[in-house]
């Protein structure tokens, strides 16, 4: 559902919101989880691709949030 | 002789009382505070009103994502509430965002269109249903799950809405017949958070791989009825439940050669301030 969600209004922080509800943990890892479930249920690919999306956003806004590592040279 | 003695006062022992209330305290503050219990993998109708509602709510933002609506009413049946579309437009009055108000609102507006749905109870009860009534040519009432069977291509209805009810796994045969499944667990569950009682069933292989679309039948006094695993995949795909009457006392069997489990009734549970209530009934079958 959430994935469903992000499809049309592309809102990262609303999709992390929303995926809040399930635990704490990080909301990349629910999505890869839905991904491995949704593949063993035998999901369609058109709903794996959706959750793919989710999970590239996701992916995406961490590599935008982590810090690049700071070299240091004596 | 004794007078030193008989002058003293008797005082009861009370630091065992007080090292009881500490105790109790300690206890009390360990389980609430530091490792208070945590529910996982519950099934949605137990979820407390608050969390329904937001359930609820991402139904409604996935239909306007997706326009599926065989997907959000097999959603809403999960939460196993009658009148949805009722209960959706209550939740959109009493919505804070307008946003949130709009989508429910459409929502129910687009469950109205399809009343034969709207009244979901379990979706398993009503495909066994739609089986029996279409075999003696009764029209079919609801056959939105039918497509599982081989009468289910009889009318255009249920061609029409089975199309788009995608989440569950698509039960394409049932292989699982001819096994003579045996129970292995039998256990009483007491949550004073469930709605219904229930006698939930998990079928398991041998390699104990959950199964999903085993037939299940269900006899009690003058009725009986048929269900499937695999229409609960959030909690299992062997997984599957049938509401019980507390008055009645069940037989139920898995698959065609399975074990026939005899005098399934709901046990009697309280809870903490110590009022009685109905639990349900977990039965585990295995593949011998």
């Amino acid at each position: 559902m959430v994935a469903e969600s992000y499809q049309s209004n592309s809102s990262t922080v609303l999709a992390a919101y929303q995926l809040a509800y399930l635990g704490d943990d990080e909301p990349l890892r629910y999505v890869q989880q839905a991904i491995i479930d949704a593949e063993q249920l035998n999901f369609s690919a058109a709903d794996i691709d959706i959750l793919a999306n989710l999970a590239g956003a996701f992916q995406g806004a961490q590599a935008t949030i982590t810090p690049p590592v700071a070299t240091v040279t004596p | 002789m004794n007078s030193r003695y008989s002058q003293e006062p008797q005082h009861p022992p009370y630091y065992l009382l007080t090292g009881l209330i500490l105790g109790l305290l300690f206890g009390f503050g360990v389980s609430f505070l530091f490792f208070p219990v945590r529910y996982t993998n519950v099934p949605p109708e137990t979820l407390q009103n608050v969390d329904k509602d937001q359930y609820r709510l991402m139904i409604a933002s996935a239909y306007q994502a997706n326009n599926d609506i065989g997907r959000a009413q097999a959603r809403l049946g999960i939460l196993r509430e009658e009148n949805v579309s009722g209960l959706l437009l209550q939740q959109a009055q009493r919505s804070e965002r307008r946003s949130d108000a709009q989508l429910l609102l459409k929502l129910s507006q687009a469950l109205e269109k399809v009343p034969e749905m709207a009244e979901t109870g379990p979706p398993i009860a009503q495909a066994s249903i739609t089986l029996s009534q279409s075999q003696t040519n009764t029209p079919l009432a609801g056959g939105e799950m039918a497509t599982d069977q081989p009468v289910r291509t009889a009318t255009m209805e249920a061609t029409r809405i089975v199309a788009t009810r995608t989440p569950f796994p698509s039960p394409s045969s049932v292989s699982s017949l001819n096994i003579p499944f045996r129970l292995v667990e039998q256990k009483t569950i007491c949550n004073p958070a469930y709605t219904d009682t229930l006698i939930q069933v998990e079928v398991v292989d041998k390699k104990e791989k959950p199964i999903s679309n085993v037939r299940i039948f269900v006899n009690w006094d003058g009725g009986q009825d048929i269900f499937y695993t695999g229409f609960f995949p959030e909690i299992s795909i062997g997984y599957a439940d049938f509401s019980m009457n507390p008055q009645e006392t069940y037989s139920l069997r898995v698959g065609e050669i399975g074990e026939v489990i005899q005098n399934i009734s709901a046990p009697e549970c309280q809870d903490g301030a110590g009022k009685n209530y109905w639990g349900s009934i977990s039965l585990l079958f295995a593949e011998p």
